[in-house]
């Protein structure tokens, strides 16, 4: 064989093993807890009820529907700092809770009720009746919420 | 990810032995990187594309796009290693030729 086969050879294969190596990396760095909960400080409210486009998704239909809101009250609703607020402590707990085993971090099923009703309560321009349906709502469904949210899978990928 | 140092360093030694001419090793690890750094900007942009089709009931464009910086910041120091080993190669040749002329 020729040495100048042998060279480019060589040379596809370091171009493989370093893309791959730099991949890998980046996978790591995403998939680490802190890279975890640097995707999770991304999210809000708005996200979780908007597909890609921007339009509204499914979920934003049922949640608007079982609620019995109107969409400007659901809009004040997704941009409550109070409730993103909320979202980042529940979402900060899901990643404690399955990322770093932290059993501690898991939030009661009445902690999350009053987290909802905290930040429903202290979110201004949605009328009172909105505010207690949303709360006698928490209060049904609470121990549903509590099983999905900490159902979620994460994994982790170890370097 | 040792495995990948590893093999990485045993290619880069593998060359240097087989190339006669041991400054063409910076031009070939200049390739190597040049390449490299393309390919990534290819595959975290074919990344944010899946993200965004799979996950495309919630509105995950943000975390896409912090996927995807990370593949170009590693692609962007990749393809300036690169460009930095060539260039380097360059010179030596350039000086070459003229300490020649001299």
């Amino acid at each position: 064989m020729k040495r100048n086969t042998i060279i480019i050879i060589l040379l596809i294969l370091l171009i493989g093993v370093y893309t791959i190596a730099s991949t890998y990396s980046v996978v790591i760095d995403v998939t680490d807890v802190n890279g975890i909960k640097e995707i999770v400080n991304e999210i809000n409210t708005r996200d979780l009820f908007t597909d890609t486009d921007g339009n509204y998704n499914d979920l934003y239909y049922d949640v608007k529907n079982e609620l019995n809101i109107t969409e400007a009250e659901a809009n004040i609703l997704m941009d409550s700092s109070y409730i993103n607020d909320s979202l980042q402590i529940v979402l900060e707990s899901i990643v404690d809770y399955k990322a770093n085993n932290d059993t501690n971090a898991k939030l009661t099923n009445d902690e999350i009720h009053t987290l909802i009703e905290n930040a429903v309560n202290n979110t201004g321009n949605i009328s009172e009746e909105t505010k207690v349906n949303i709360i006698s709502k928490s209060l049904y469904y609470k121990n549903d919420i509590s099983d999905y949210l900490y159902n979620i899978d994460i994994n982790i990928l170890e370097g | 990810m040792i495995v990948f140092y590893i093999l990485i360093l045993l290619l880069i030694a593998a060359l240097f032995i087989i190339s006669e001419d041991k400054i063409k090793l910076l031009k070939y690890l200049g390739i190597t990187a040049v390449v490299s750094g393309i390919l990534l900007l290819v595959i975290g942009f074919i990344l944010k594309i899946l993200i965004n089709t799979f996950l495309g009931d919630f509105n995950i464009t943000k975390i896409s796009s912090l996927i995807f910086n990370k593949f170009l910041y590693t692609s962007i120091f990749s393809l300036i290693i690169g460009i930095i080993t060539t260039t380097i190669n360059k010179l030596i040749i350039y000086s070459r030729k003229i300490s020649n002329v001299n």
